[in-house]
């Protein structure tokens, strides 16, 4: 019963601090700068960002060294810090087609109009270890920058590019685009309350566990499900932000977000008006995580599939069960208040085991 | 007197519909799914009386819109028009105007539904006593002791025997099982009471003996049933009067003897003969 | 993971406002507040901001705390009954950070604003304090109803039949209900609340009180309350009795009393001590020391 002699639980709080603190001090070298994990651990970052739902790259650098590098923590900074902050404006609508774009890539064709782009991906890399990289030194970045910049033919690549749907829209193999000027549902300031609308369920995925959404999405995939997807188009860049101007009130750009964005086409269904067309799935964060937008826009498809048909036969096609879990700020918050006393409950526990064995006892006994 | 459920013009229309659905679907035209919108078109105009003590025949095949009529008088669905009212202790209810925790309530106390599938039910991952007991607690009994008195009488009453009314239903004999859903049925004392093919599936000799079992309670109680059913046998066995549907239309209504003696309808012939 | 003492040394003072949230955060929880003490009992969904500290770890109860918190405030935290128990020190030196000027206590008497996790104090509360709840689980129908929406129809026409039929399948499986803690507990004859994992010792106290109870679940979005002089029953059968847990010495037939102050009419934690034995001491910290300062004195 150590949570009983903990009395006095401040200065154990603060000895645990000066623990942690210390673990990351002693032997570690000098302090990791802030750049290098935005820019040697980039991938780690992204998902601070997309997680934290709060684009401040340096402020998730920040987090995930103080977190000690647990990425469910660093999100869970900017969620905090984001609480504090009062909401100064909205942005316009944005269409992606924006971007600036450093990767896409269609599965769907073998070209696409602008050109497949693979840019910066593991996918196709041996996980070989090299083992030099355990022995780096500051010369080696500098040459393989050097290196970069030097072969580096002229910029002769649009950065912008069309969206490879639209060539199945233009054939009307998919609906029709429709304007919908509804203002999207605002996870920050309103509760789910059961239906919600596509805009409060992308929402609630954009700012998803990536192994949340990864495990429900594949448990679709793998035949708890029927999405069955093509990645229609893949793409990773820098889009503008656009913000209204405060006294023009004219959409001026204010910066950029790296954003990832996944369109899936899944099978056709049949409307009713008309022939029928194929069905799409969308998916979008902050940050470069793909996996995180192909899984979310693999469960988009699948909860309006189930919603359209009017029956759910899946976990991954329930928008209660899929919302309400993939939160990694709430489900790991709960996991971990476990370790919390719980002995008043526990106590209770007893009382009612006991009086049922004491029954239990005085049965047997008139029986016998 | 007055009937004790009263149905008007009660139609229902799954899809979106459209105006011609009711003049383009029917017998006369073979189907019920409508030419022009796709509608499916379960239940049309359909208007009848229950008379208190009474028990009527609905027959029909599957897709006749029999079930789908119970259905909507159990407000297990919502009807797209039409009206019924239920006459309990000289008190007229309108049945669908009713708001929903009304409607609730009414069903909870007042009326009584078996179904062909028990686990419609009943629930499963409770004890038959429980499953009666929920119905109980539904109409306010909050007397441990008398619940456990009354379920255990309403079981012993439908032969069910004491000594398994703590265990899972699922666990029981189909025959058994309806035997539950039938006492949960009656629990309240509900003077209306919807059997929707209660003895679809189940072997001739337990059919037979179910078929018995209502036949004493309903001249025990007097209860009103309405007992939807496409066998010909639940229908000479328990009703007085029948009435007979087909693509979601009343063809033919009157004394069951007279229907099976002397059918009108060209499909009642064909109905009744085919069974012979 | 929050270093009380390097958040304290740290930018804090400069970053944050007081009591931690946007003004418009703390209107709505307001806003929020004044609904669930209009409609007794009902769960009122709110937007439910991050905390800097975990959900599940009372950041529902923190919400509530920080909107109502003002400078002529003093506040008390217990958890398990203790002033000094980890989480409950901890929250407690979040409002020391957040919220400069209000005042902490460990008296019941003395605070305005109490925040518990899994308690209610033995000493009876005055209308002019409040209890706030830490709540992980808002609603009772869960343990019969997984789906939301239809749980909000049924408290809608409360429709509570199934928390009924769980207790009469207890009593068939054990003659005994069996239901520990978060004891369903009808408020003003309509909406069931779960109200929070406190033992069924403390039900009781939330039947026409004084004070006003205020439950705060962050991660499940809700809001709900108990105001004064409200009903409160605890659900259970005409003829079988809400009972509360006991302490009785199965040896004597007679009531286990507190090591320290000898108490018999609180709520007791029993452990084992270094010897194997089991000892009992009474669970709500404040109230033991209270009864210790007044026996010191008469001796």
């Amino acid at each position: 019963m150590a949570y009983v002699a903990i009395r006095g639980g401040e200065e154990a709080i603060a000895g645990s601090a000066r623990i942690m603190d210390a673990l990351r001090a002693m032997g570690a070298g000098d302090p990791i700068e802030l750049d290098q994990i935005t820019r040697q651990m980039p991938l780690l970052h992204s998902r601070v960002l997309s997680e934290g739902g709060l684009y401040h790259p340096r402020l998730a650098a920040l987090a995930l060294k103080q977190s000690l590098g647990d990425s469910l923590e660093a999100a869970f900074f900017l969620r905090a810090y984001r609480s504090t902050k009062p909401r100064l404006g909205e942005t316009v609508p944005h269409d992606t087609r924006a971007m600036r774009v450093t990767r896409r890539v269609s599965a769907a064709f073998k070209d696409i109009p602008g050109g497949q782009m693979l840019g910066a991906t593991p996918d196709y890399l041996h996980r070989l270890f090299r083992f030099e990289l355990m022995d780096e030194g500051a010369e080696t970045f500098q040459q393989i920058t050097r290196d970069w910049f030097g072969n580096r033919p002229a910029a002769h690549r649009p950065t912008t590019f069309p969206k490879v749907l639209d060539t199945l829209r233009d054939e009307g193999l998919l609906p029709p685009l429709e304007e919908d000027d509804t203002p999207p549902f605002d996870i920050t300031r309103t509760p789910l309350i059961f239906p919600v609308p596509r805009s409060a369920q992308l929402a609630t995925m954009a700012r998803g566990e990536t192994g949340g959404l990864l495990a429900l999405a594949y448990s679709n995939m793998r035949g708890y499900g029927d999405v069955h997807p093509t990645v229609g188009e893949l793409r990773v860049g820098y889009l503008p932000v656009m913000a209204p101007h405060p006294v023009t009130g004219k959409p001026v750009e204010i910066g950029e977000v790296q954003v990832t964005e996944c369109e899936i086409v899944a099978m056709f269904e049949k409307t009713d008006e008309g022939a029928p067309v194929f069905t799409l799935g969308y998916g979008a964060c902050f940050g470069h995580n793909e996996v995180k937008a192909i899984a979310m826009a693999v469960l988009d498809r699948a909860i309006s599939v189930a919603a359209e048909k009017g029956s759910i036969k899946n976990p991954s096609e329930d928008p209660e069960f899929v919302l309400l879990h993939v939160d990694g700020i709430e489900s790991m918050g709960f996991c971990t208040h476990y370790k919390m006393p719980h002995y008043v409950t526990f106590q209770s526990d007893m009382d009612r085991l006991r009086a049922a064995r004491d029954k239990a006892e005085e049965a047997s006994d008139v029986s016998n | 007197m007055t009937p004790i459920l009263n149905v008007e013009n009660l139609t229902r229309i799954h899809g979106k519909g459209c105006e011609r659905c009711l003049e383009a679907t029917g017998p006369e035209h073979d189907t019920n799914i409508c030419p022009h919108c796709g509608s499916v078109v379960a239940v049309a105009d359909a208007s009848f009386r229950l008379h208190r003590g009474e028990v009527l025949g609905i027959m029909g095949e599957s897709g006749s819109g029999k079930s789908s009529l119970v259905k909507m008088l159990y407000f297990d669905d919502q009807p797209t028009s039409g009206r019924a009212t239920y006459d309990l202790d000289g008190q007229s209810h309108d049945l669908f105007s009713l708001n929903e925790a009304q409607q609730r309530r009414l069903r909870d106390t007042a009326m009584g539904m078996v179904y062909q599938n028990p686990s419609l039910g009943l629930n499963f991952d409770i004890s038959a006593g429980g499953n009666i007991a929920e119905r109980l607690l539904m109409s306010d009994e909050l007397r441990y002791g008398v619940i456990r008195e009354k379920a255990r009488a309403l079981l012993a009453r439908t032969e069910v025997p004491p000594a398994r009314m703590d265990e899972l239903p699922r666990n029981f004999s189909g025959g058994m099982q309806q035997r539950v859903q039938i006492a949960r049925a009656l629990s309240t004392g509900a003077p209306l009471l919807f059997l929707d093919e209660v003895t679809t599936g189940l072997d001739l000799s337990v059919q037979a003996r179910i078929l018995d079992l209502i036949m004493e309670l309903q001249e025990d109680s007097g209860v009103s049933m309405l007992v939807v059913t496409h066998d010909l046998g639940v229908v000479r066995h328990l009703t007085t009067r029948t009435i007979v549907m087909k693509y979601g239309r009343i063809i033919e209504s009157g004394l069951t003897d007279q229907i099976l003696e002397d059918p009108q309808a060209a499909y009642t012939q064909q109905l009744v003969s085919s069974a012979l | 993971m929050f270093p009380t003492d390097t958040m304290a040394q740290g930018h804090a003072g400069a970053e944050y406002g007081f009591a931690f949230l946007d003004e418009d955060a703390k209107r709505e929880l307001r806003r929020t507040i004044f609904k669930a003490v209009c409609i007794p009992g009902h769960q009122v969904p709110y937007a439910s901001r991050e905390m800097p500290i975990a959900r599940g770890f009372g950041t529902g109860g923190m919400q509530l705390t920080l909107a109502l918190l003002g400078p002529r405030d003093c506040v008390k935290v217990i958890d398990q009954g203790a002033d000094d128990s980890v989480n409950a020190a901890n929250i407690r030196a979040f409002f020391a950070l957040t919220c400069p000027g209000v005042s902490g206590t460990t008296l019941t008497e003395g605070a305005s604003v109490i925040q518990t996790r899994h308690r209610i104090p033995e000493l009876p509360l005055r209308k002019d304090q409040i209890l706030v709840f830490q709540v992980p689980y808002p609603d009772p129908l869960v343990l019969v109803e997984p789906n939301a929406a239809m749980r909000r129809r049924m408290h809608g026409r409360a429709d509570y039949a199934r928390l009924w039929v769980k207790l009469y399948e207890d009593m068939v499986a054990f003659d005994e209900i069996t239901i520990s803690h978060r004891y369903p507990t009808r408020i003003n004859g309509h909406y069931i609340i779960d109200p929070s994992p406190i033992p069924r010792y403390d039900v009781p106290k939330l039947h026409q009180a004084d004070c006003l109870y205020l439950f705060g679940a962050g991660r499940e979005k809700r809001i709900y309350a108990v105001p004064p002089h409200t009903d409160a029953i605890p659900i259970t059968f005409a003829d079988v009795p809400f009972t509360v847990e006991e302490f009785i010495d199965r040896t004597t037939g007679k009531r286990h009393c507190c090591r320290r102050c000898g108490a018999t009419d609180s709520f007791l934690d029993e452990f084992p001590d270094d010897a194997g034995n089991r000892v009992f001491q009474c669970s709500d910290a404040a109230w033991c020391d209270s009864r210790l300062t007044v026996q010191e004195a008469a001796e």
